[in-house]
């Protein structure tokens, strides 16, 4: 269907469409009679309206010996509710060319209803059963548990899947950020009707819920929305799971062979919290050293000077109660030590010397440039707005966000640099059959 | 391609994952709201024009793919690709991926069997400078013997993350090469390594010279911008171009070989998990009967589409036999298309006991056929989207210009929905009957070590 190409599309372009100009994006506070708020972005050009909310509390909230309750619940929620079964409820979407989602991560449960404005009234229906009466029928949860087992074993065949579980695992010890988002082959067993059902009853309400909506609905519809999706959701969470804070632990380097002609590299350290001032100081960082750009300083050392790997490149990723620095390449089995030394050194450069302001301007002029990039369509605009409001970043975000990045100065960006990127902080995993490499 | 994410993914993974469903995304010029006209040279423009947000999305489409490569040089076009972002006289040297990010865009490429394709996403005011850009490097590309060879490790390590880190992924290209054999979607886009060891500097420039021509290309825009504007821009850079009048456009034998039973069985060790698939060869937008992409596109709706299609009901939710199960129809190719089906076995069963279903269930179409409800249900399904195109101009675009460089005309898109809407249950019961019975396919299997079917 055209969906599945689209939102494979929409994943490969980070393109964006919105409001005619993104300094005067105009979002509206809705607050509904039953106490439901939601941020939105009116955009009358389409019949289109795309609906995204968040619960707090994801895959580090489920029991230990219960992981994958998360992954579970998003998968069968659409899966029979009400009256509908699974086929019924199901052929209602389709027949209907309304798309609705469920996702769970590590701190979050989210979805996303996205229709056409004449088949509304049906959508509105049928998020409201999956999220207050899904079914949970016998077919549907073995179904799921069966898909996500299968889907746990496929990933172990992938070095980069392999990779990315490991290392949670090694940075995050005896946390739930270690363990298995998607459960365990024993976990999944443990999982039954009456746990997802408490799932559904604890962590879904109203002090949790954040709501973004982009797309051709008036603030007075949206609130009459709001109501009849949201409205008779308990006022409080009775979710009582406490995660604590962490750091990522420092291990050096560890090697997990797997016989791939080609070694998958990942290294860690701390990173910067998103309530952190210089949050976007950290940013315009990373993006310097190896964010996404082509023009970024590991693309550049790694890929166009030595054509040693085909993607390079680091992130800042802020989780509720850690935050991580993730780096990663792939290169054959033989150039691993080469690798690893240029990115030490890289490391070490940056860290020394800085940046210039030539290199700092290049680097703002990309992010505040690309900004209006971000808001793909309706559904990324919605889900955009349900971040903003999760981050406390303020209705006026959307358009101060470029000033913030404007102001920062090369000795910000080197202060921080003195402090992120520390080499001796970082670790090493290495999967494949790296050449000259000793743990 | 360029940049981590995009590029050949994009393929490898419609190649071997979903088999492009582009089929079923065509829609009316009126949808897609479309203009077009033609330069001097040849070059045809499009645009999308859409207002909403001050940016634009700017494509270049060379109606070239892995599929137009000489014999001995597989790989060549994307590798051409790459080496399109290493400089000119004018801009040399990566200075236009500076100039890009200057400008806050994102820019990336990616090949494909049948065309290449170039973009940059940028704020509107920057779109005579992407046009600068990119029309120069369509007439004025350096290749540098140090680049080229820099940049043949790059394409070899995303080879070995792609291909050769993935069992699927060897199988894939195995099973395209004895299912195709006589044709070029035999080679695989990114290329057998020993051919990719020897493309030499004037096998480039040569396929570069051959293909990248005004009168071989499409240009694609999306976004904030005028007809008026676009074309004067387009005529002040792309229009100096010269037009080669030399060019001759690709003719490619759709000759396929007697029809032999092929299957392809591959034990690895590192699989965990069997996985079964089977490819048909079938009727596309310019090989077959025409008449017969529609009956395909609505068979696929019901066969292997979504949760409530024949195949996931019967395998996954009845038998629990799998724990996937769809199907893919890909008809914008230049040559023959494909129908595809994926099945991942549940674990502990026999892959021969899915594959006997899979049967049962293609036999069923092929003796009573489908129902008159299915097909009313199909069709009112496969347009219900259409609407969504609206919704993000630039990823129309990207349709779009996979429709139009493979042969789709505007018209052809245009009246897509109406010959939907014209399959009668008689004809696509007795085209899927004769296909399915006729089509030549191959089936590919992939075990663990020491895997039985």
């Amino acid at each position: 269907m055209i969906n599945k190409v689209f939102i494979f599309l929409i994943f490969l372009s980070n393109l964006l469409f919105i409001s005619k100009d993104i300094q005067a994006l105009k979002i509206t506070e809705v607050n509904s009679v039953s106490g439901v708020k939601a941020y939105l972005f009116e955009d009358k050009k389409n019949p289109i309206v795309s609906v995204s909310f968040q619960f707090s509390g994801g895959a580090s909230s489920d029991p230990i010996d219960k992981m994958g309750l998360s992954k579970m619940a998003s998968l069968l929620l659409d899966e029979g509710a009400g009256n509908f079964s699974s086929f019924d409820f199901q052929s209602r979407l389709e027949n209907n060319g309304i798309r609705l989602n469920f996702n769970s991560t590590l701190d979050s449960f989210s979805g996303n209803l996205t229709t056409i404005t004449e088949n509304i009234d049906e959508a509105i229906k049928l998020l409201s059963l999956a999220i207050t009466s899904p079914r949970f029928d016998k077919e549907p949860i073995l179904r799921v548990k069966k898909q996500i087992e299968t889907s746990i074993i496929v990933e172990e065949e992938s070095p980069r899947y392999f990779a990315n579980k490991k290392i949670y695992e090694l940075i995050y010890p005896d946390h739930p950020y270690g363990r298995s988002r998607n459960g365990t082959l024993e976990t999944l067993e443990n999982i039954s009707k009456v746990d997802l059902t408490n799932y559904v009853k604890t962590r879904f309400s109203k002090d949790n819920l954040i709501v973004g909506v982009s797309g051709n609905i008036s603030p007075e519809q949206l609130s009459s929305l709001l109501d009849k999706v949201f409205g008779n959701l308990p006022n409080n969470t009775l979710s009582n799971s406490v995660v604590s804070t962490i750091s990522p632990k420092y291990f050096g380097t560890v090697v997990e062979s797997k016989k791939f002609p080609q070694s998958v590299i990942i290294a860690s350290s701390p990173g910067v919290s998103r309530d952190d001032k210089d949050w976007y100081v950290a940013l315009v960082a990373n993006h310097i050293l190896g964010g996404g750009s082509f023009t970024a300083r590991l693309m550049q050392e790694i890929r166009e000077k030595k054509g040693l790997a085909y993607s390079v490149g680091s992130s800042l990723v802020p989780y509720k109660y850690s935050n991580l620095l993730y780096t990663s390449l792939g290169t054959k089995n033989e150039s691993v030590a080469e690798s690893i030394k240029i990115l030490r050194q890289e490391w070490e450069k940056f860290q020394k010397e800085g940046t210039s302001d030539e290199e700092l301007k290049l680097a703002k002029d990309y992010i505040t440039g690309s900004w209006p990039l971000r808001f793909t369509s309706s559904q990324s605009i919605a889900s955009i707005l349900v971040s903003v409001q999760y981050n406390n970043l303020g209705i006026n975000y959307l358009s101060d966000r470029n000033e913030i990045i404007n102001s920062i100065n090369v000795q910000q960006v080197n202060d921080i640099v003195k402090k992120i990127f520390d080499v001796k902080k970082l670790s090493f995993l290495i999967v494949g059959m790296p050449v000259g490499i000793s743990p | 391609m360029r940049l981590v994410k995009a590029g050949l993914l994009f393929f490898v993974l419609l190649q071997l994952l979903m088999i492009p469903s582009y089929s079923n995304a065509k829609v009316e010029a009126s949808i897609f709201n479309a203009q077009t006209f033609f330069l001097e040279n040849g070059m045809q423009v499009v645009l999308i024009e859409d207002n909403r947000a001050p940016i634009v999305s700017h494509m270049v489409w060379y109606k070239v793919g892995s599929a137009d490569e000489p014999l001995g040089q597989s790989g060549i076009a994307h590798f051409l690709e790459h080496l399109m972002f290493k400089g000119t006289r004018k801009f040399p040297e990566g200075e236009m991926s500076q100039i890009v990010a200057r400008s806050g865009g994102n820019q990336n490429a990616f090949t494909s069997y049948d065309y290449t394709a170039y973009y940059q996403n940028v704020p509107k005011d920057k779109l005579p400078l992407m046009m600068e850009l990119e029309s120069d490097r369509m007439k004025n590309l350096i290749l540098k013997p140090s680049e080229i060879d820099t940049e043949r490790q790059v394409v070899l390590e995303e080879r070995r993350m792609r291909v050769d880190s993935s069992p699927f992924a060897l199988l894939a290209e195995r099973l395209n090469a004895s299912l195709w054999v006589t044709n070029h979607y035999s080679i695989p886009i990114i290329g057998w390594e020993n051919e990719i060891n020897k493309i030499s500097e004037k096998n480039l420039f040569d396929f570069y010279k051959k293909w990248y021509v005004p009168n071989n290309s499409i240009l694609i825009v999306a976004g904030d911008i005028s007809l008026d504007s676009l074309r004067d821009f387009a005529s002040s850079t792309y229009g100096t171009i010269q037009s080669d009048s030399s060019f001759t456009s690709r003719s490619r034998s759709s000759y396929l070989p007697p029809k032999v039973d092929i299957r392809i069985t591959m034990n690895d060790d590192r699989v965990r998990q069997s996985r079964w698939y089977k490819t048909y060869i079938s009727p596309s937008i310019n090989v077959g009967k025409k008449s017969d992409i529609y009956a395909l596109s609505l068979f696929n709706e019901i066969f292997g589409t979504g949760i409530t299609s024949r195949l996931y009901q019967s395998l996954v939710v009845k038998q629990k036999l799998a724990t996937s199960a769809s199907s893919y129809y890909n008809d914008s190719s230049v040559s023959w298309g494909s129908f595809s089906i994926f099945v991942t076995p549940a674990s502990g069963v026999n892959v021969k006991d899915v594959e006997n279903e899979i049967n049962v269930e293609l036999n069923k179409i092929i003796n009573s056929g489908i129902t008159e409800n299915e097909l009313t249900i199909a069709k009112k399904r496969i347009v219900a989207d259409l609407i969504y195109i609206k919704d993000s101009p630039i990823q129309a675009s990207r349709l779009l210009g996979s429709l139009l460089s493979t042969g789709f005309s505007l018209k052809d898109i245009e009246d897509w929905p109406n010959n939907i809407q014209q399959v009668s249950l008689g004809d696509i019961n007795s085209i899927m009957s004769a296909f399915l019975k006729s089509a030549p396919n191959a089936v590919g299997v992939l075990l663990p070590q020491g895997g039985e079917e």
